[in-house]
């Protein structure tokens, strides 16, 4: 409706505009709408009075349109065995009446083409669907609960949220789809109405019919009156690999020239860690336990690198004892014949080691 | 329906009304009677497969629709009608929507500003959101209405009629 138009009828018949106000959805089912034509004339050179034609009247209909639209645009990274997981997506109600909506979440076959240019790897779990109830647009456990959308404006969008749990055991980059649709329900009462279904048969001029006048979706049809689009979660997980080398460093005979392992030569351990996966991991914890093999620790040698997966350099471990002394940065530690260092975080893609030295016995 | 007066009666009942009280004896003194039905086209395929659109009258009708207003006018008098002006205030919900070319018996002219002034949708404009002039579109469309260039002859029968979309 233009502004022009409103401001006229502003002016002459205010209460006209609550029964016709036509929002991005168009004028609301149920309106009536009434048309009066007259004519002037004149007879004989004598002008008559107006005569007013009939007034038609029909009543607008009710046409069904629903857009799902997932949130985001991308994968939902998740790791393995988290709990609660969620992806989100809009709903808007773009029929010119208030509607219910039933929500269904989907698992996609496995092998089909996820959203974002993967295929589906695997299926979550625990898959439950549940609605923004406080317009936060964040998922809320225990206060978003309700499972449809009751009485939604012409015009109104809600979040909806689906909330599963990851399995465990998944390699990095998986994904897992999931397809919201949601099905037009008729409207009034508390609760979940009927779904909507399209006026069969011949029209009435006076009666709300439906239409359904809905596009189709990523799984439903061109005018089926539900709508659906697909979102996928993406396993970004740490992939550890460890890795551990030995270098000669002296023996009783030849010192450091060309040096032998024969017992009494010190040996230097180096242990590394690299991540290659998408997740950095945290709370590293490399051990080697030499107990029962033909070495002996040397006291002090114990180093740590964070600077990657090299054998030089890094940050010596003060005393060998673990404790609430440390000065060096990852809780290297020796203790009866176990050698430990704790890397709080080992990013994707990074890789730390750490290296000490032992006697042959 | 009955047209006895009701002052219950709705004012769509009663505008129908006017009209069966203009056709009696006691009111015989006009000399025009003015009748106004609104309709849509539907896709209706043929036997054959073809498709073609039917005139039905206007039941289904949702956002996006387009209708049509056919007003017929008819001499039920015994003298001419001259300077036969019909006038049609066109719904708020709907949009006027120009058609190619003039009537079948008049071209229509448009207002934008509840019947003040009047001409073709193309020489008129409104003020924008933005408070400058803009060029009037057929939602801006107050009312439609058609100058009659011949004078109506006791008996005769013709119509006028334009198409408008529901916003």
């Amino acid at each position: 409706m233009s502004a022009a138009k409103t401001r006229i009828l502003a002016f002459t018949a205010g209460l006209l505009l609550a029964a016709g106000q036509a929002g991005a959805t168009g004028t609301a089912a149920n309106t009536s709408i009434n048309n009066t034509a007259s004519v002037d004339y004149t007879v004989g050179g004598v002008n008559q009075p107006d005569v007013n034609s009939n007034t038609t009247t029909f009543v607008t209909d009710r046409r069904i349109l629903v857009t799902v639209a997932e949130v985001g645009g991308g994968y939902t990274d998740v790791a393995p065995g988290q709990t609660g997981q969620v992806l989100t997506f809009t709903l808007t109600n773009n029929t010119n009446a208030v509607m219910d909506f039933r929500l269904d979440a989907t698992q996609q076959a496995t092998n089909a083409a996820d959203p974002f240019g993967g295929t589906d790897d695997f299926d979550v779990t625990a898959l439950q669907v549940f609605v923004d109830s406080n317009g936060n647009n964040t998922y809320d456990a225990g206060t978003d609960t309700a499972a449809f959308i009751d009485e939604l404006a012409a015009d109104g969008t809600v979040t909806v949220f689906v909330v599963a749990n990851i399995p465990i055991g998944q390699a990095n980059g998986n994904s897992a789809g999931v397809t919201l649709t949601a099905i037009a329900a008729d409207s009034g009462g508390a609760g979940l109405g009927s779904d909507s279904t399209q006026t069969a048969g011949a029209e009435s001029p006076n009666v709300v019919d439906t239409v359904f006048g809905d596009i189709a979706g990523d799984t439903d049809a061109n005018r089926d009156g539900r709508h659906s689009d697909t979102d996928a979660y993406r396993i970004q997980t740490a992939t550890l690999s460890v890795t551990k080398t030995s270098t000669v460093i002296s023996d009783p005979f030849n010192n450091t020239t060309n040096p032998k392992r024969i017992p009494g030569a010190i040996v230097e351990y180096c242990v590394t860690v690299q991540n290659t996966g998408g997740a950095a991991a945290t709370a590293v914890v490399v051990t080697d336990v030499l107990t029962g093999q033909p070495v002996t620790y040397q006291a002090g040698s114990l180093f740590t690198v964070d600077t990657g997966a090299v054998c030089t350099g890094g940050d010596a471990e003060d005393d060998d004892a673990a404790g609430g002394d440390e000065t060096d940065p990852n809780g290297a530690a020796q203790a009866a014949g176990t050698v430990s260092a704790t890397f709080a975080t080992l990013p994707a893609a990074g890789g730390k080691s750490m290296r000490f030295r032992v006697q042959i016995n | 329906m009955t047209c006895f007066p009701n002052r219950y009666a709705l004012v769509a009942s009663a505008a129908a009304c006017l009209l069966l009280t203009g056709a009696r004896p006691a009111l015989a003194a006009d000399t025009l009677e003015l009748r106004n039905a609104v309709f849509q086209e539907v896709d209706v395929k043929a036997a054959d497969g073809t498709m073609h659109k039917d005139r039905v009258p206007a039941a289904k009708v949702v956002p996006g629709t387009e209708v049509i207003y056919v007003i017929t006018y008819r001499n039920v008098g015994k003298q001419p009608a001259s300077d036969v002006v019909i006038t049609n205030p066109i719904p708020e919900e709907l949009a006027y929507r120009p058609e190619q070319g003039p009537g079948p018996n008049a071209a229509p002219e448009v207002s934008v500003d509840s019947g003040k002034t009047w001409g073709a949708l193309a020489s008129l404009s409104v003020t924008g959101d933005d408070g400058k002039p803009r060029p009037a579109q057929g939602s801006d469309v107050t009312h439609v209405r058609w100058k009659l260039a011949k004078p109506v002859k006791a008996g005769e029968e013709g119509s006028v009629s334009y198409r408008a979309v529901l916003e």
